[in-house]
């Protein structure tokens, strides 16, 4: 090898003084940082100052029609929601609205993502495009559909009358039922993407392996499918759970004042009563129950985790 | 088989709402009946020619392109220094970056419009640009991200050793191989803005009634098909636009 | 007795014909190895024979019975894959236990069955332990063991080693045989090794194009290989074309060989010869060809010469290399001989 290469600034040079020249340490390449530093400032403030404010006016007290909020530091807003008997329906209202929406979605989503997830090519890529469809269109657009449904003389009530099915109207709108049903659609896609991620994970060999050993298709649903799809199960079912107790758009239309939830009621005490301080109270206790069920879930899926599926 | 017509009617369940709105946009019944009854164009007419509706579609298209431009170019930028360098803690700013679609929107809303009382961006169109692009850059973080990893980091060092400096390698080599990723962005950042209704109706000031405000408030308080009508014309606009853009970027992914 | 016979057994996927109407009778015991290059249908047939392809023609029977319309659950074989397909969040116990309880073994009797398919292939202490905390070859015995824990009348391997390193590759090929011959199960083999296919199979099935182009003994196959592309494919051969006049072979440059008395095919216009077959001689009347060493390349033990003949063709000869003697020098004339049974005759 040469040890002149002829070109301006080359001093290259070979041997034990070579070795030592290219140990000086690199130079601190700062692009990276101008390029993070104004996004992770800028989240960092909103984020971070937003919460805390936050987490601060949910402290101070408030005279309904008299000075407003105050300048004390009281738990009343956060005793008051979880004792009074009518907030502490709403909260577990909300609770078991989010849990039935999140059954549903998996009930539903299943048959959805077994498919999508045995699907290759044009088929898979328009089957995806039917279930992201969907999410193309607002919440209010879809809500206001099933408005449109679920009314006492909607499509629904008066098909399953038609059919002889029922006698008098179902009671859907302005009804939990309602709202559950509405939600599930909404949020449907989320569920079918989750399972399907995890769904494709699993090495198509292993059903064969299955059906090979004498398995049918229940057996192979119940303790190889099931059990390997896990990981997708519990991030999807986080999700929509996480989306549908602080869903605000559909309960409140498809409720109404009727039926209250935890993200109707903040709106209500925050901008119709001006109540923020309660508002404030409310949105954290929403946000306590979600960490709690990101820890237990983080620890259910890290037990579940070390498996790679073939 | 079974799972076919099982999939058949779950799929019908999850596209019924969006059927059933299109539908009823051209109904010539006075509320939106399902099915329909005749076929008219009124509806549509009517809101054209409605300025409340005409002017929040301007606020809008203007809020939902200011979002956009901040988030792609703070969403490109992050995604670049995320993906192309290791930083130290780069997990633990990835995740911070990636965070705000986790946070309830009700939550965030609320929460930004007392932070914005304190600083003075109440009502402000500054604030509600910046509460937007909060929301739509980790998207556009993702596109870019997937969009950088498809393609071998080594062009890049290839361009800079025949001579190019840092921001004509960006110029000329880098962006060019991850437009698919920034575009796909870009349009997702625009209609996660424009269809943003939550957040907004905490932060919006007087003259800043965005359409998905108006809609919802609307519909509140009465039910007729001039909804059907604006909400087809929404799905129409985002279907023609979202998936040409959807079907590129997957298409260039898998090549 | 015949424990598996494929009838006229063909495949189309569309208008491509995978299997091409393949008959083939595998007796009790019996290792028989699907070997070809990708492509040639060798795993499309095997998986018709476990029920994941259906066949668009012909039928299988297994001991005597048809049984080309029954689901994969219910054939009584199994099935080693390339990836072994272990359960992997099943210990190595659940894994053997899953099939016998799929197949309604009673709760008493699969502790036992378990230990003893376990103690076939030597891994009774890892009787507990998940599949990721197996090695490769480890792995693989299990996925044995599951399939021999059943007790099938076939056992049916996919191309098992690939993804094995070289070393472990032989050694489990060893062992997999060993079992096979323990047990006393019939099993079919399916490879694109033909050293595997040789070292440990029974008979093989050579397949070209979704065709069976011969079975016979690892012997047979290599010895009297019945078509071009056996020869071919099987080691390596040389090939002169021309055709057959007054019982003697004449090449297209025009040389006159001699030929075994009864020659076949009749229309033959190749003839083969193996490279370790062609023994140097002097040139001379003794010499079958004539012509000049242009390469010489060593191959381990082995001398790999490439002779050039005056027509321009080259025959590849193996010497085995001798000690003292470095190798004959290029440029040298040399004559060529064989005896007549190693030559084969073949139509195209």
């Amino acid at each position: 090898m040469s040890t002149r290469t002829g070109l301006a600034g080359d001093r290259s040079v070979t041997g034990p003084e070579a070795a030592r020249a290219t140990r000086r340490p690199a130079r601190r390449d700062l692009t990276p940082w101008l390029l993070l530093t104004p996004n992770v400032l800028w989240l960092a403030l909103f984020l971070a100052g937003s919460l805390i404010t936050l987490a601060v006016i949910s402290l101070r007290g408030y005279e309904p029609g008299g000075r407003g909020m105050l300048d004390t530091w009281e738990l009343t807003h956060y005793v008051n929601f979880l004792t009074d008997p009518f907030y502490y329906a709403v909260l577990w209202r909300s609770l078991g609205m989010a849990g039935q929406v999140t059954a549903w979605c998996l009930v539903l989503g299943f048959p959805l993502a077994l498919t999508l997830s045995r699907l290759r090519g044009v088929a898979r890529a328009l089957f995806y495009l039917a279930i992201l469809m969907p999410l193309l269109t607002s919440a209010v657009v879809r809500t206001f559909g099933w408005m449109i449904l679920l009314a006492n003389n909607g499509f629904i009530n008066r098909t399953l009358i038609d059919l002889g099915l029922i006698d008098e109207p179902l009671a859907l709108m302005y009804r939990m039922s309602g709202i559950v049903i509405a939600l599930v659609e909404v949020l449907l896609p989320f569920m079918v993407l989750a399972l399907d991620a995890a769904l494709l994970n699993i090495h198509p060999q292993i059903y064969e392996a299955a059906r090979n050993l004498g398995a049918r298709a229940p057996r192979i649903f119940v303790q190889i499918t099931l059990p390997l799809s896990l990981p997708g199960i519990l991030s999807g079912s986080i999700l929509v759970f996480t989306l549908a107790i602080s869903a605000f758009v559909t309960p409140a239309l498809i409720g109404g004042p009727r039926v209250e939830v935890m993200a109707t009621l903040i709106y209500q005490e925050s901008m119709s009563l001006l109540n923020w301080p309660f508002g404030a109270a409310i949105a954290f206790v929403m946000l306590f129950t979600l960490l709690i069920l990101f820890a237990l879930t983080f620890r259910l899926g890290s037990r579940v985790q070390p498996m790679e599926a073939g | 088989m079974i799972l076919l017509s099982l999939n058949a009617l779950i799929m019908l369940f999850l596209l019924a709402p969006i059927i059933v709105v299109v539908a009823t946009a051209f109904t010539t019944s006075p509320y939106p009946v399902f099915p329909p009854e005749g076929f008219t164009l009124a509806w549509f007419e009517r809101f054209l020619g409605m300025s409340e509706f005409t002017d929040a579609i301007e606020r809008s298209t203007l809020l939902a392109f200011t979002s956009m431009v901040v988030s792609a170019v703070l969403g490109t930028f992050s995604a670049l220094a995320l993906g192309r360098w290791k930083v130290p803690g780069h997990g633990a700013i990835s995740a911070l970056m990636l965070s705000p679609i986790l946070f309830p929107a009700i939550v965030l809303g609320l929460a930004l419009l007392v932070f914005y009382h304190r600083i003075g961006l109440a009502g402000s169109f500054a604030g509600l640009v910046a509460a937007h692009s909060v929301l739509t850059t980790p998207f556009v973080i993702r596109l870019v991200l997937a969009s950088l990893a498809e393609f071998d980091p080594a062009i890049e060092e290839a361009a800079r050793n025949l001579g190019a400096g840092w921001w004509r390698t960006f110029l000329q080599v880098t962006l060019p191989l991850i437009r698919p990723g920034v575009l796909a962005g870009a349009v997702f950042a625009f209609i996660i803005s424009f269809d943003e209704l939550v957040i907004t109706l905490f932060l919006a000031g007087p003259g800043m009634t965005t359409l998905p405000i108006r809609i919802f408030t609307y519909v509140e308080y009465s039910s007729d098909p001039t909804v059907s009508a604006i909400s087809t014309a929404l799905i129409i606009a985002w279907t023609l636009i979202g998936v040409p853009v959807y079907v590129r970027f997957l298409s260039i992914r898998h090549s | 007795m015949t424990d598996l016979e494929l009838r006229d057994l063909s495949k189309t996927f569309g208008h491509v014909t995978a299997v091409d109407r393949i008959e083939l009778a595998v007796e009790t015991g019996e290792l028989v190895a699907l070997l070809g290059p990708s492509g040639c249908g060798k795993t499309t047939t095997l998986r018709m024979i476990a029920g994941f392809v259906i066949p668009t023609g012909g039928a299988i029977l297994v001991q005597g019975r048809d049984i080309t319309d029954q689901p994969p659950h219910r054939r009584d074989m199994g099935m080693v894959f390339q990836n072994y397909a272990l359960f992997p969040h099943m210990t190595v116990y659940r894994n053997i236990a899953f099939g016998l309880h799929a197949r309604g073994a009673s709760k008493s009797e699969i502790p036992a069955r378990v230990t003893e398919a376990l103690e076939l292939v030597g891994l009774a202490t890892m009787v507990e332990r998940y599949p990721r905390q197996l090695s490769g070859g480890q792995q693989q015995r299990v996925a044995v063991a599951r399939i021999l824990a059943l007790k099938p009348k076939l056992l049916l391997f996919d191309e098992p080693l690939s993804n094995l390193d070289a070393k472990l590759r032989v050694q489990m090929r060893h062992e997999i045989r060993r079992l096979q011959k323990d047990v006393g199960i019939t099993a079919l083999f399916v490879t694109h090794d033909q050293e595997e296919a040789m070292t440990i199979a029974d008979r093989i099935a050579v397949l070209n194009e979704g065709r069976i182009e011969q079975v016979g003994t690892p012997a047979e196959i290599y010895d009297r290989p019945r078509s071009r592309f056996v020869a071919d494919f099987i080691g390596t051969s040389n090939f002169l074309d021309g055709q057959l006049i007054d019982g003697r072979f004449r090449t297209r440059s025009g040389i006159d060989l001699p030929i075994p008395s009864a020659p076949e095919p009749r229309d033959a216009r190749v003839l083969s010869i193996r490279p370790e077959r062609i023994d140097i001689r002097q040139s001379g009347k003794d010499a079958l060809l004539q012509g000049t060493i242009v390469r010489v390349t060593r191959l381990g033990g082995l001398l790999e010469y490439g002779i050039e003949l005056p027509s321009g063709e080259t025959v590849v000869v193996h010497e085995q290399s001798r000690p003292g003697f470095e190798h004959r020098e290029p440029g040298a004339s040399v004559g060529l001989g064989w005896r007549l049974e190693d030559a084969r005759l073949f139509n195209a």
